[in-house]
């Protein structure tokens, strides 16, 4: 039986380190005692010693959530033990070539696919145009890569983050860490 | 022509129409809203004194379906239609309806917005008056070959641009032949969807400009003022973020030949109501027109409140037919104004417009500050129009403590549920060039990188893993994420573990 539980978050490549004791919430080594009161827009107050702060929360995927809190728009993600394990193990194996998928980085129209399966892309080379708010956005690949699979078609309404294309990368240096 | 304007149809959404019944309700006047099917619960729906539907989501159905526009005014029995910004109200075909059903558009006459509203025509007017106008054609493309032409005599970089209405759209910076063919394929799309007009033009691309416009008022009778000048140079996709008044620019002998040359422009074009000449400044104080914007303009408010004078309440009256309501020596300009756009869009990601909920919307107040919002709690932001939330503006005695003012409002400005460019706008009044009024068009494209507003304090940071360790415990939170059957996520499953 534990009686500590410790949870990783990260945001872009910062690494978040909280530890669940026994009457406290240690995060990064320091000791944080916090009190959440929750109003009916669905936005909290949140007391941290001497500090208030407002929040929003909201969770986006399995282990994803968006936090607005001040100013600040912040996307978290939470790794359990077993993402852990998986990461430990991807950064000791080459896997070679690695299938990943390209997803819309914003809700939209599609008006154009620019590329066809099995071409060979280069880094900033366009993909497909998404139109939103009356602007025509250019999706561009960030990689060398082969296009193995187109999931959408001409004139289909795509959501956020929905997968666009499986594309196979050609360069080597993989990384490891989120999609 | 002098009618008493007692009932107007606003043929917008968002921002733009809650300011304008917001005037109209001062001056007694009834209020129509219209909405798509999308906008039924919006807040300038919920402002006006009747609303009415207009048509499906996509603004071709709807904020651009003009007949169906004309019908609810008849149904309604309104007196004028005050058309915004963008979506009809640079389109002399809809003037020309509203007139012949006897009804009074708040804005321009049809001619003068078919010879200054059509880029090109307004281009060669200007030129035949001796104004100095930015290289390029004065008539649109006919062909790539045309265009490929026209470049290489202006040399690259240049700039596409839609003859049918400004605000960015159509726009692209074009850098070598072998771009030109798409760039024009994607400008013409977007100028047909946004203007109806797929016709564009060319201009030699200014290198490092600044944009100074000024605002204008022109009554039936000859009466033409100027209300000063806005710079805008702080921009994103040719689309302006932080406008203010006075430009830090430009000294009064330049203040005073450029609002001139606005005027004497106006005056030859036979244009009336409120209207803004923009112009393009080089590094060495050389301006030259750009173009004409035939309508109310978003950053009107850095004027009005400069002045203390209400832009839409001057445009009823001089759409009632009567002469301008005041002088150039009685409008008084004091200290300066500066407005940040907030917009729904992740300045971290590529500016990519975002979607959402409003959950928590709450404007800063006090003295200097005011917003002109679209929306409020609860509300939905969608991908079918303009990702513009609200203007944020602050006037201060100097520009010192506008800016400040502006930092201190945008700290207090509460906006949760859609990723926004709040912090962005703090990132741009903080900086050290942007504070020395050192600006120009490429300032963020120079100077931004996301990570710099990606930057978190560590309080922030731990308060955000708590909440999210804490609330999945005690709250369920609100989750956009498609439930997968029964399965729990990994997350809940490894807190039970835990409790266990």
């Amino acid at each position: 039986m534990k009686s500590k539980a410790k949870f990783i978050f990260f945001t872009g490549d910062k690494k978040i380190e909280l530890i669940q004791e026994a009457s406290a919430l240690r995060v990064d080594g320091k000791i944080y005692c916090i009190d959440i009161f929750r109003n009916s827009s669905g936005a909290c107050t949140i007391t941290n010693g001497n500090k208030t702060f407002r929040l929003y929360c909201k969770k986006v995927s399995e282990t994803e959530y968006d936090i607005w809190i001040k100013h600040h728009v912040l996307r978290l993600t939470v790794e359990d033990q077993k993402t852990t394990l998986i990461n430990k193990y991807k950064k000791n194996v080459n896997f070679g070539a690695l299938n990943t998928s390209v997803k819309a980085p914003m809700p939209g129209l599609i008006t154009r696919i620019e590329v066809k399966i099995g071409e060979i892309v280069q880094p900033g080379q366009g993909l497909l145009v998404l139109e939103a708010m009356k602007m025509e956005n250019e999706i561009r690949s960030s990689s060398n890569c082969i296009i193995k699979e187109i999931k959408v078609s001409d004139r289909m309404t795509v959501e956020k983050d929905q997968e666009l294309f499986i594309i196979e990368s050609l360069n080597s240096n993989l990384s490891n860490h989120g999609n | 022509m002098n009618k008493k304007i007692n009932k107007i149809l606003v043929a917008n959404r968002g921002e733009i129409a809650v300011r304008i019944i917001r005037t109209c309700k001062e001056l007694g006047i009834s209020t129509v809203a219209i909405y798509s099917e999308v906008d039924q619960n919006a807040y300038h729906v919920r402002m006006a004194d009747e609303c009415y539907s207009v048509g499906a989501a996509p603004v071709r159905e709807s904020y651009l379906n003009q007949n169906k526009i004309i019908e609810i005014a008849m149904r309604s029995n309104v007196t004028a239609i005050h058309p915004g910004y963008g979506f009809l109200s640079e389109n002399p075909g809809f003037v020309e309806l509203v007139n012949n059903n006897d009804l009074i558009f708040i804005g321009p006459g049809a001619d003068a917005i078919r010879l200054m509203g059509d880029k090109t025509a307004a281009r060669e007017l200007a030129s035949s008056l001796g104004i100095p106008i930015v290289p390029g054609t004065t008539k649109p493309l006919s062909s790539v070959d045309e265009a490929i032409e026209v470049a290489n005599k202006l040399t690259y970089p240049i700039l596409l641009k839609a003859s049918g209405g400004g605000g960015g759209k159509g726009m692209r910076i074009i850098n070598s032949d072998a771009e030109l063919a798409s760039g024009m394929r994607a400008s013409q799309s977007e100028a047909e969807s946004a203007f109806n007009d797929n016709r564009i033009y060319i201009e030699k691309y200014i290198e490092n400009p600044r944009h100074i416009e000024v605002q204008i008022l022109a009554d039936n009778y000859g009466n033409v003022i100027h209300l000063g000048e806005r710079e805008c140079s702080i921009q994103r996709r040719h689309q302006k973020i932080v406008e203010e008044s006075p430009s830090p620019f430009i000294n009064e002998p330049i203040r005073e030949k450029l609002t001139q040359t606005a005027i004497r422009l106006v005056k030859h074009s036979g244009y009336t109501n409120a209207g803004t000449v923009e112009f393009i400044f080089d590094q060495e104080k050389n301006f030259y027109y750009l173009e004409m914007n035939t309508r109310l303009q978003v950053e009107h408010p850095v004027t009005e409140m400069r002045i203390g004078f209400d832009i839409v309440r001057e445009q009823i009256s001089i759409a009632e037919g009567k002469p301008l309501t005041i002088t150039q020596k009685d409008i008084l300009f004091r200290g300066h104004a500066i407005e940040c756009r907030i917009y729904a869009e992740d300045p971290a990601n590529n500016f990519y417009p975002s979607t959402g909920r409003i959950h928590s919307i709450k404007s800063p107040q006090g003295l200097g500050v005011r917003e002109d919002c679209g929306v409020q709690d609860g509300d939905e932001i969608t991908t079918y129009y303009d990702p513009i939330i609200s203007k944020l503006i602050a006037w201060g005695n100097t520009r010192d403590e506008a800016r400040l003012r502006m930092i201190a409002a945008l700290q207090d400005y509460e906006l949760f549920g859609v990723r926004n460019n709040i912090a962005l706008c703090i990132w741009i009044m903080n900086h050290q060039v942007y504070s020395e009024g050192i600006i120009d068009t490429n300032f963020l494209h120079r100077y931004f990188k996301p990570e710099m507003i990606e930057k978190y304090p560590d309080e922030i940071l731990s308060i955000a893993a708590i909440t999210i360790h804490k609330t999945e415990k005690d709250f369920a939170i609100e989750s956009s994420a498609k439930p997968r059957g029964n399965c729990r996520s990994t997350w809940k499953n490894n807190l039970t573990d835990y409790m266990r």
